[in-house]
């Protein structure tokens, strides 16, 4: 199924609040996914997997406080079994930022979507080393679970990866399914009263 | 904290020359006061069209005796060609119906990138009459539909095909023979996202792929009216003359869902208003106004006095704005007849004087000195983009540094009690109904823990609250941890604080907010005229009213159709 990229991120940001997530964790969700396009990825499984994680309370947040942000840290989830990478993203990326001119490493304790959590990333700078404890972003083929992934900073982070696919993108329509029913879920249901509110109430046309 | 800059074409200012500020025009009565102006984006597009004379063609022209089928109509720039697929349906009348939530139409549309081929035209056949439930691919730029004026169409194939000029008083009176209803672009339901687009210089300024895609729309429909009438009426028939056809634009019926993207956009929304700021400073700027400027001004005067003579609506409140600007355009004319110093500023003269006058008749008297404006204000029409939408979190800043971006840039949050239920009035919604915008009442209606994110005033009021509530040499990031609903809105000043005229400052949630004043400032800055408010929620307006179809584009007044008269 093709899709334009306005859509992915649009789906993406809002079916990330409809399961509890802040609108910021839906909007970097969205253009992880991009990313993930970009690289050549089909982003639905991992989009619906992640979401369907969350909402089933397999994959959770982080615990992370403000002193889990210096330059040698390890992070685990709060209290399930593995971190979402929906809500390490985010977090992954200011750590970065606080760090990005220090000689430093962060640790993540059983993420559950590793090659999700590297979309987040400014990817073209930051080596995610494969192997049993983390992953290689120039590895097409790899597609595994709970992993710990490490992350070292280098180079320059301020340059962000704008590359879009241009023409869009080709998604599993199965998976994408599953995005659109928890798209579905931020948008209210109608009845009689909530018609009058929306454009176009009481038109008859005399046009 | 990265933003592009975009630069101007150089210009100083004088001492005393200033734009206008932003805590006086990015207020929601301010801009629903809107006109049309010289850098208005059809009126670029049309500009455009002239200058690199753009050659029109009906491709395909396989309708019916009553109209229906399908029909490509393409346009060749000079570097690419691009069609209007249409396809035309017979509607019942119960059917028809301007909103979001309809089944069917007259007529729809895509904008195709290049001639469509024959499998094209089949799989679009399967699509496009189904509008949101269809699925489209890079190729398609634009997909559109619109529903025939029951007032006009009809009568005009009537007329035309015995023989007979229309009714000018019912063309004068509706001005459309269709109505679009819907116009999307930027990669809604798989067509073609903006990025693909946006290098081509001839839609790197904003919504020139809509306003094509209208343009073609426009001359559909007459060709469809004639077509019609010709098979009714056959040797008898006639077709429409030059100045009805020119004078018959496309109706539009704006609703809710325009709005958030005008709060989702603040870049581009400060663009828009720099530019037009900048373009007005240029022609107050004028020491002194030649005979011919002096001449285009008494006859603008006259020309819109006659335009807004021919503007009626039945909405009391804005027909009560338009008598009060018909009665002030009356005293700018003898002002300008007996006091304008046309060798002493004469320009910024007129709009101090305007400052008595209301917020229609300010912005009016705006719009006609934008006219004077010429090639720096036609130039400033053609940058109307943004090259990258920037906008990355900072969490390096500090608490601290956050809030003195809030109370330097949001000083105007104080205007708002947000102690009281009225602040917190509305909340702004998709339905399950075909993901319709709505408005909703927050005390009596369910689903407002689902409300867009355009809540910006509120959020960011209570920003500050918390912000004030925890050391502030500490990083953003730590206040984030605890605290992720705010990522998003800490973005957001970081960002918005860098544009003067990005935030609307007003609160969009808050009793006494009219969605019709973010629908006419947008409306307004896409050309259209002839607001007609049907509710606070939505309008009808007409595109390219006056502007010339493709066989006139050569003529002399191409680009002189602001404020259109009716046809005598």
């Amino acid at each position: 199924m093709h899709l334009s990229i306005s859509e992915l991120n649009l789906y993406a940001q809002r079916a990330a609040f409809a399961i509890g997530l802040p609108w910021g964790y839906g909007a970097a969700f969205g253009q992880a996914l991009t990313r993930l396009a970009a690289f050549g990825h089909d982003p639905a499984p991992a989009a619906a997997t992640a979401l369907t994680n969350i909402a089933s309370g397999e994959a959770g947040p982080i615990a992370v406080a403000h002193t889990d942000f210096v330059k040698q840290s390890h992070w685990t989830p709060v209290s399930q079994q593995v971190a979402s990478a929906i809500w390490a993203g985010p977090l992954v990326n200011d750590w970065l930022a606080l760090n990005a001119h220090i000689d430093s490493s962060l640790q993540i304790e059983t993420i559950d979507l590793p090659l999700l959590l590297a979309a987040y990333l400014p990817s073209s700078l930051v080596t995610v080393e494969p192997g049993s404890t983390s992953l290689a972003l120039a590895n097409r083929d790899i597609n595994v679970e709970h992993l710990t992934v490490v992350v070292k900073p280098g180079g320059n982070l301020t340059a962000p990866n704008r590359s879009k696919p241009r023409d869009g993108v080709e998604v599993n329509t199965r998976d994408w399914r599953v995005i659109e029913k928890f798209f579905t879920r931020c948008n209210i249901p109608t009845n009689a009263s909530s018609r009058q509110w929306g454009a176009g109430a009481g038109c008859i046309d005399l046009g | 904290m990265g933003t592009a800059k975009e630069t101007w074409p150089s210009k100083t200012w004088p001492q005393g020359i200033h734009l206008r500020p932003a805590d006086q025009l990015m207020r929601l009565d301010r801009m629903g006061a809107a006109y049309p102006t010289r850098l208005s984006f059809s009126r670029a597009l049309v500009r455009r069209m002239v200058k690199e004379r753009w050659q029109f063609d009906r491709f395909l022209f396989d309708l019916d005796s009553d109209g229906f089928g399908k029909a490509v109509l393409t346009v060749i720039t000079g570097r690419r060609t691009y069609s209007l697929v249409a396809f035309s349906h017979y509607l019942d009348a119960k059917q028809r119906t301007d909103r979001v939530i309809a089944e069917a139409w007259d007529a729809t549309f895509n904008l195709f990138d290049g001639v469509p081929t024959d499998d094209d035209l089949i799989r679009l056949a399967a699509n496009t009459p189904k509008q949101e439930a269809g699925r489209f691919t890079a190729k398609e730029l634009v997909l559109a539909r619109a529903n025939k004026s029951m007032r006009l169409f009809d009568h005009v194939v009537t007329s035309l095909a015995k023989g007979k000029t229309p009714s000018l008083d019912l063309i004068g009176k509706v001005g459309y023979l269709m109505r679009t209803t819907a116009v999307y672009g930027n990669g809604k339901f798989g067509c073609s996202d903006r990025v693909r687009i946006a290098d081509r210089e001839e839609f790197r300024s904003a919504f020139q792929l809509e306003m094509l895609c209208v343009y073609l729309i426009r001359w559909f429909t007459i060709e469809l009216v004639e077509h019609v009438a010709r098979c009714r009426g056959g040797t008898t028939a006639t077709g429409l003359n030059d100045e009805i056809k020119r004078y018959l634009g496309i109706g539009n019926a704006t609703g809710l869902g325009m709005a958030p993207f005008l709060v989702s956009h603040p870049a581009l929304l400060h663009r828009w208003v720099e530019a037009k700021e900048h373009a007005l400073a240029e022609v107050l700027d004028r020491p002194i106004a030649p005979v011919l400027e002096q001449h285009q001004w008494t006859t603008l005067l006259q020309r819109a006095k006659h335009h807004l003579l021919e503007w009626h609506v039945d909405n009391i409140l804005q027909q009560q704005r338009i008598d009060c600007v018909r009665e002030e355009l009356d005293r700018m004319a003898a002002w300008t007849e007996q006091h304008c110093p046309w060798q002493d500023h004469p320009w910024a003269a007129l709009l101090h004087r305007a400052q008595s006058f209301s917020l229609e008749g300010q912005e009016l008297t705006t719009a006609l000195l934008l006219e004077i404006g010429g090639s720096y204000a036609d130039t400033l029409a053609d940058q109307l983009f943004i090259q990258h939408e920037q906008k990355q979190l900072d969490v390096t800043m500090t608490v601290g540094e956050l809030l003195t971006l809030i109370n330097t840039h949001y000083r105007w949050l104080k205007r708002i009690d947000f102690d009281t239920d009225n602040a917190h009035r509305f909340f702004w919604y998709y339905s399950q109904e075909k993901f319709e915008p709505r408005l909703g009442e927050r005390t009596s209606m369910p689903g407002s823990d689902l409300e867009m994110p355009i809540t910006i005033a509120r959020d960011i009021h209570w920003l500050r609250i918390d912000l004030q509530r925890v050391e502030a040499s500490r990083p953003l990031a730590h206040f984030l941890i605890s605290r992720p609903h705010y990522r998003h809105v800490a973005e957001r000043v970081q960002w918005v604080s860098q544009l003067e005229y990005g935030e609307i400052r007003d609160n969009l949630i808050g009793e006494g907010m009219r969605p019709i004043d973010l629908l006419r400032f947008k409306l307004a800055f896409f050309g259209a005229s002839k607001f007609d408010p049907k509710s606070d929620l939505w309008t009808r307006i007409a595109l390219f009213q006056g502007a010339p179809p493709p066989e006139q584009l050569t003529s002399p007044a191409a680009d002189d159709w602001a404020f259109p008269l009716q046809p005598r």
